[in-house]
């Protein structure tokens, strides 16, 4: 009897209806997700943009970072060869204030730091996915490893070219010849101005250095090849430091432009 | 629809339309989310390949750099072995130019910085399971993992013995003996080559060094005993990175033909 029942009221039943009530479940499951899935990534292409904006800000920052370093070491490079052209030419006699300052003008570290809070944000929160072309999306990354490995071989630099040579121009006895207030606006060598304008601050008149006895001594003292072979190094850390800094600030131009031509 | 039918169906208690509604809801909801798991599944699999392609384009790059990397060692280690060789046979008619120009060759370091964005951003977004083969998988980041120890072992090896080997022929005065171009077309270090252009082009024609002094010493002088023990141990770290660089090779040509297989 109970067969019979259900024989009946399966049989009573609009099979249409059943088909297409079970249609609309699936499409409607499938459009809500369709759905769900075209807005994130409307958010997403939003979210997007404004990180490009960003980036840009941040590259630009790091542009200027990387003119100004640039400046510094090429000047530091100039100042180095009038170095070495005056102790070459120590024959014909020597100013030692005049050689002060040219070995004071290439004393000094710059520290190089490039950062980017939106790619730091962007990687640290597993968002770079965001950067829908991965081409773009590599290329920023690559970008962004090239910083830190221009920071870190710029630390090297100074490390062990840079702070040897301050410590040489420290253990001679020469103090610290501070440069002339005049002489910072055109010289573009920043810390050994800022280093002087401080020495100007704290020691008022009082003498900090022997530039008159310590570079005073005769053409033939070893001191002057020593020094020479001193600013040398100076002089080809500084060339180090400007061939990677230019190459980076090269890499950055393309990639701005890249950016600023992304829709 | 169907909720209002569902309704109707409670209400004339016909329970075999109500299981009939329940099993649409619950088959449509399942096939529904099989299918956007489905499309979910494929779209993975294609980022997948598209990640394949992008490490093994990355892992290509890593090859090149250390081919480079292991013709500058070598090209140091030659040059070592060549100042070895004439420091052991010094005579009083030697001639100290070619053997500074020799020695600048031992000059300087090459970083090893083997960077690959795609696993970096892998990494950082967490999606590294994006490749499925748990084997290929682990023997990637066991790779990624042995190229960043072999950056760190050059980077040590550079430190503490190249380092102090440049930091010794700048105290001794020697400056900076620029390779002539002749010299340069036989021998196979690009990065000095390079340099001593620039030192060239930069000190526009000022002395760099004191070759014809420092190295100028009698045949039984101590001094030579001194710059041998420094150019050995030069050429040790030398050869320590040479071992290093090479095994990064093979584990890369190991890495690039699992890759190769599982695309």
């Amino acid at each position: 009897m109970i067969l019979r029942r259900i024989t009946e009221h399966v049989k009573d039943q609009n099979w249409f209806a059943v088909g297409l009530d079970f249609c609309i479940v699936v499409v409607g499951i499938l459009i809500a997700f369709q759905i769900t899935s075209w807005n994130d990534g409307r958010s997403a292409r939003q979210l997007e943009s404004e990180y490009m904006i960003l980036l840009t800000t941040d590259l630009r920052t790091i542009e200027g970072n990387l003119s100004e370093q640039l400046a510094q070491e090429q000047a530091i490079i100039a100042n180095a060869r009038t170095a070495i052209a005056a102790i070459n030419k120590r024959e014909s006699g020597v100013d030692p204030t005049q050689m002060g300052h040219s070995l004071i003008s290439i004393f000094g570290r710059r520290t190089l730091i490039l950062d980017s809070p939106a790619f730091s944000e962007m990687k640290s929160a597993g968002r770079l996915t965001l950067i829908e072309d991965t081409g773009l999306r590599n290329r920023i990354i690559t970008y962004f490893d090239g910083l830190v490995r221009v920071e870190r071989i710029l630390e090297k630099n100074n490390e062990f070219y840079v702070e040897p040579y301050s410590n040489f121009l420290r253990d001679i006895g020469l103090g610290f010849v501070a440069l002339p207030t005049n002489a910072c606006p055109s010289s573009n060598v920043q810390s050994a101005c800022d280093t002087s304008r401080l020495a100007y601050s704290v020691f008022g008149s009082e003498k900090i250095h022997a530039a008159e006895q310590i570079l005073n001594v005769p053409a033939e003292d070893p001191l002057w090849t020593t020094m020479r072979s001193q600013v040398v190094w100076r002089a080809i850390s500084a060339r180090a430091n400007a061939a990677s800094v230019e190459q980076l600030l090269s890499e950055t131009h393309a990639l701005l432009a890249e950016l600023e031509a992304a829709p | 629809m169907i909720l209002r039918r569902i309704t109707e169906h409670v209400k004339a208690q016909n329970w075999t339309a109500v299981a009939l509604d329940f099993i649409i809801v619950v088959v449509g909801v399942f096939i529904g989310i099989q299918v956007s798991n489905w499309n979910a599944s494929s779209t993975e699999r294609s980022l997948e390949q598209e990640y394949l392609t992008l490490l093994s384009r990355d892992i290509a790059v890593i090859e090149t750099k250390l081919k480079a990397q292991i013709d500058h060692e070598e090209g140091v280690s030659n040059a070592a072995a060549d100042a070895l060789a004439r420091i052991n046979n010094w005579t009083d008619t030697a001639d100290p130019l070619r053997l500074g120009e020799t020695l600048a060759l031992t000059f300087g370091r090459r970083t090893l910085s083997l960077d690959s964005p795609t696993f970096s951003e892998l990494k950082s977004a967490g999606r590294i399971t994006v490749i499925r083969d748990i084997s290929l998988r682990n023997q990637l980041i066991a790779y990624f993992e042995g190229l960043s120890r072999a950056e760190r072992v050059v980077g040590k090896n550079n430190d503490f013995l190249v380092e102090s080997y440049t930091a010794y022929m700048r105290d001794i005065g020697l400056g900076y003996v620029p390779v002539s171009s002749e010299f340069c077309r036989d021998v196979q270090n690009a990065i000095q080559c390079q340099l001593s252009e620039a030192m060239i082009e930069t000190m526009n024609g000022e002395l760099t060094h004191a070759a014809g002094t420092v190295l100028q010493a009698p045949p039984e002088d101590f001094f030579w005993d001194q710059l041998r023990s420094q150019i050995a141990y030069r050429n040790i770290a030398t050869i320590g990175n040479l071992i290093r660089a090479n095994e990064a090779l093979g584990e890369t040509r190991e890495m690039s033909l699992a890759i190769e297989n599982a695309q």
